[in-house]
């Protein structure tokens, strides 16, 4: 019997795969990722090993190779640790309470409600709208003088929410939940679909309440749905930026709510540490990464 | 009415220009932030315009929460730090009259310096046709067009005697010539490296001391004057 080396032709269709042309199809996407996201993350990486300055087209500037200085700075930077801390605070109320808040909305704008399209449109409307016009209103209620205080009256903190170190955080963190929740309730909803009404129906009989029916159907039916959550609500919690730059002017008071990306502005495009920046930015990706990495781990596994 | 003077407690970089700097060029008579790689505000023209202001926030005088929006057009604040531009803007919708950045001891008007914000043009080392450049430069600044600017904008121009240059124009806007004046005695941002580190440095230190009050004044800037020495020394 002899055996026959494949044809030439063969190895190459093996590699492409039966039908080449899919890869005309996937090429604009992949064209957009690798040109929008993947060529800046790779430029990040290596601007991070440099003291790298950004100057004018054809300018010839020094930019010389600093290997890992710039991690070793910032990780002993106070006023990165202070921003990695307050961050991680406003992840810690945000995500917790963006996933118990969507899933209990989400539950609600399933049933058969009256004006349901109304509801599911209003929270959706937060999300759509642009965050500086939605922060002018909570300046508006939350000031010193607003609306939140004059109905609070003599129990109104003090420092007020937004000059208040212990307050700015947790502040921000509710306002950005409030205004991602639609986004959320809006994934939880297409994930109530997947669960077979019979379920519930079923539990009824059994003689399972609301509650029980809730934790033991809906919760573990969803699942998937809270991993995406999860890991979506951490990753834009971890890129935070406009509310503590507007809400409370730049990080203030003090500091208390200067987050690692609004850290990152300010030294890499307000004072020209490129290096410094890009070294945050591929910390806190890293960082990212790996918290998400734990949370599919641990909601995915059965 | 809410309060005396309220300039932005952001913690942005460029804020002191609003606030701090106008108020300590007028004290010291004409210092600039740095001179000489040397930090000046936490000398005792510094410290008195920077106390000056604390106590403006310790009294409530000036809120240390942003206001969402222009405090003296809003009528929420009885004055405001602003350059011409603020003429055309409040007009006849708010009764107003403008003076000099006042200073501990009443100095007389005439003496007062300020910062003017100053817009300035720079060509790049890379440059290509420099002299074009160069060109264009001159003619964008130009007496013509430095008169065209201030007739259409109110913004003064980078003259050495910007009231004897367009008479035609101060006389028919008198409102404009208190700033003209002070156009001949300006002080503008130091020109050192590592410049808004050094901004950021600074306004760090006088959020949590003047605004803020957690940290004594003094103590707070000789600190930032510690870290700004470095920085403008070029490392």
């Amino acid at each position: 019997m002899a055996v026959v080396a494949p044809p030439r032709r063969g190895r190459l269709r093996g590699l492409i795969g039966p039908d080449p042309i899919g890869y005309a199809f996937i090429a604009p996407y992949a064209i957009f990722l690798v040109a929008l996201f993947g060529y800046p993350l790779g430029l990040a990486i290596y601007i991070s090993f440099f003291d790298y300055f950004f100057a004018a087209p054809g300018a010839q500037v020094a930019r010389p190779f600093v290997g890992l200085s710039n991690y070793a700075e910032i990780l002993g930077d106070p006023t990165f640790q202070r921003a990695i801390l307050s961050v991680a605070e406003f992840i810690l109320i945000n995500v917790p309470l963006t996933v118990v808040l969507s899933l209990v909305l989400a539950s609600t704008l399933n049933a058969k409600l009256p004006f349901r399209t109304f509801f599911r449109t209003s929270y959706y409307i937060p999300y759509v709208t642009a965050g500086v016009a939605v922060i002018g209103v909570w300046l508006w209620l939350l000031s010193r003088g607003g609306l939140l205080n004059g109905v609070l009256g003599p129990l109104a903190p003090d420092p007020s929410w937004l000059v208040s170190e212990f307050w700015a955080m947790p502040v921000i963190a509710l306002v950005v939940t409030w205004k991602g929740l639609g986004f959320y309730v809006l994934l939880y909803l297409a994930a109530l679909q997947n669960i077979p009404r019979e379920l519930y129906e079923a539990a009824e009989v059994d003689g399972a309440g609301v509650i029980r029916r809730f934790m033991a159907i809906t919760v573990p039916g969803v699942r998937p749905a809270t991993t995406l959550v999860v890991i979506l609500a951490t990753i834009i919690g971890a890129n935070l930026f406009t509310e503590p730059y507007l809400l409370t002017g730049g990080g203030g008071p003090n500091g208390a709510s200067l987050s690692p990306v609004l850290l990152m502005y300010r030294e890499g495009i307000e004072q020209g540490h490129a290096g410094y920046a890009a070294a945050i930015g591929v910390i806190l990706a890293i960082a990212v990464m790996t918290i998400s990495a734990i949370n599919r781990f641990v909601l995915e596994k059965d | 009415m809410e309060a005396a003077i309220w300039p932005s407690p952001d913690a942005q970089f460029f804020q002191p220009w609003f606030d701090f700097y106008p108020l300590f060029i007028a004290q010291s008579g004409g210092q600039q932030l740095v001179e000489d790689g040397e930090p000046q505000f936490n000398n005792e023209a510094g410290l008195a315009a920077a106390n000056f202001w604390r106590s403006l926030y310790d009294q409530g005088l000036s809120p240390n929460e942003a206001y969402n929006g222009d405090s003296f057009g809003d009528q929420k604040a009885a004055m405001a730090i602003v350059g011409p531009w603020a003429i055309k803007v409040y007009g006849d919708k708010v009764e107003w009259g403008a003076v000099p950045v006042p200073t501990q001891d009443g100095m007389d008007a005439s003496e007062v310096h300020t910062f003017s914000d100053e817009k300035s043009s720079a060509m790049y080392t890379s440059c290509e046709n420099r002299g074009t450049a160069w060109e264009f430069l001159k003619f964008a600044t130009s007496e013509e067009n430095d008169g065209q600017l201030l007739e259409l904008t109110g913004q003064m121009p980078m003259r050495a005697d910007v009231v004897a240059s367009f008479p035609d124009y101060f006389e028919a806007n008198p409102d404009y010539e208190v700033f003209a004046d002070q156009a001949s005695r300006t002080v503008e941002v130091p020109i050192v490296p590592n410049s808004i580190e050094m901004w950021q440095t600074f306004r760090t230190a006088y959020s949590e001391s003047v605004i803020f009050g957690t940290t004594p004044v003094e103590e707070a800037f000789n600190t930032a004057a510690d870290e700004i020495r470095t920085l403008v020394g070029g490392s």
